[in-house]
């Protein structure tokens, strides 16, 4: 990436800069979905999720359209062209705000997602994640302490799935590799 | 004067009453807690060796929590005893081993710097990273570092790659940006060491601007 790119990026989103929305990109139709449905309660039943935004979530989810529809206007070729080496697609996982972490699956046929990890005790029934939108998208946003977590996709009860973007976690003694998560301390920020 | 012998005596009686009690109370807490970690999921005929492995932890001073965790992993995937005992076993180990080659290290420093043990980064290495980071929490960079290393960095450049960042940038946020960026690069296609070369150079600008939007190591 150059410099002129950069600054001509840094000139276009300048106005976004503070939204909370997180890294929107092309895919912005699903992220929309994951918003809206998560807005209405998709995530209600993850047990520390809860009161996540409080009463601002429709602000929340109109901020987030109108940032999606600005970068895909304006945006176009030049954001899948100069931004993609920094940016995250949305339909992965990732921490959404400092100790909140978004876990995204993708499956069309699935008909139960849960994710077990080291910070539900490998408890394959405690999060299950909600399907959003018509994409099989499974979305579901936890809060975790600070430091490094291992975890997989539980599909319909009994096949282990780890995240295929993620970093892994070392070892396999159970099997592949799990998928790792790194949560960072508010006072980090 | 013999009075007060006596008195004394009494107190001294007392104190070492007051002492037994609350060791058994101390110890029964302490095996409450394992007995929380070990869950019903653990099966019976395992429970006896693995809370000895437990046991041992904390008498050496390291956390359980991850090896409970590690035991409830194996049950939670239907691996079979001898394979949980093992990784529980094999991880104490690995604990112990980065433990005694660190300095004064926090719970959740020790299970970092043990994940970048078990992903290949020797204890010199892990000790490298803490004399040259003193004064700030190794959770991150040794979780990062262990990130890089499983990704097939070389470990010494990955130690540098760490090192490096940790001490231009103060906060946490930069290095899960590099972390973020070098999977990116892999999953693009780069080898791991163009990746980590390439994800070195990010914008501070694109950094500061994902702030509140962390993502993955």
């Amino acid at each position: 990436m150059n410099a002129h790119n950069d600054d001509e990026l840094n000139r276009l989103f300048a106005p976004l800069r503070e939204f909370p929305a997180s890294s929107p990109d092309s895919t912005d139709r699903i992220m929309a979905e994951i918003a809206v449905d998560l807005s209405e309660g998709g995530a209600k039943n993850s047990k520390v999720n809860s009161g996540w935004m409080g009463g601002r979530r429709p602000v929340f989810v109109t901020v987030l359209a109108i940032a999606a529809a600005v970068i895909v206007v304006v945006g176009g070729g030049l954001w899948q062209t100069s931004t993609q080496d920094h940016l995250t697609s949305p339909t992965t996982t990732m921490s959404v705000r400092p100790g909140v972490v978004r876990f995204v699956f993708v499956s069309a046929d699935a008909k139960q997602v849960t994710v077990a990890g080291s910070f539900n005790h490998w408890n394959t029934d405690a999060t299950p994640l909600e399907r959003v939108g018509s994409e099989g998208v499974w979305a579901a946003e936890v809060s975790l302490t600070t430091g490094w977590h291992s975890y997989m996709f539980v599909v319909d009860g009994k096949q282990w799935v780890p995240d295929p973007a993620a970093p892994q976690d070392p070892g396999t003694e159970f099997g592949p590799s799990n998928s790792a998560v790194m949560v960072i301390a508010h006072n980090s920020l | 004067m013999r009075y007060l012998s006596e008195n004394l005596l009494k107190i001294a009686l007392l104190l070492t009453i007051a002492l037994v009690i609350e060791s058994s109370i101390g110890a029964g807490a302490l095996h409450a807690q394992h007995s929380a970690a070990l869950d019903k999921r653990i099966p019976t005929e395992l429970r006896p060796v693995l809370q000895a492995i437990l046991d041992s932890a904390v008498t050496a001073g390291l956390p359980t929590a991850s090896l409970a965790d590690k035991a409830l992993e194996g049950v939670s995937k239907k691996a079979d005893g001898d394979r949980v005992v093992s990784a529980v076993r094999a991880l104490y180990q690995q604990l112990k081993t980065v433990q005694q080659a660190l300095d004064s290290i926090s719970a959740a420093e020790l299970d970092a710097a043990t994940v970048a043990y078990r992903a290949g980064t020797t204890t010199a290495m892990l000790k490298t990273v803490q004399n040259s980071l003193p004064k700030r929490s190794l959770v991150v960079p040794y979780g990062v570092l262990g990130t890089l290393v499983q990704r097939g960095v070389p470990v010494s450049d990955a130690v540098n790659a760490v090192v490096k960042e940790a001490k231009r940038r103060k906060d946490d946020q930069s290095l899960l940006a590099l972390s973020t960026a070098l999977e990116r690069n892999i999953a693009a296609g780069l080898p791991a060491r163009t990746a980590l070369i390439r994800a070195q150079k990010i914008p501070d600008a694109v950094i500061d601007n994902e702030r509140g939007g962390t993502r993955r190591p």
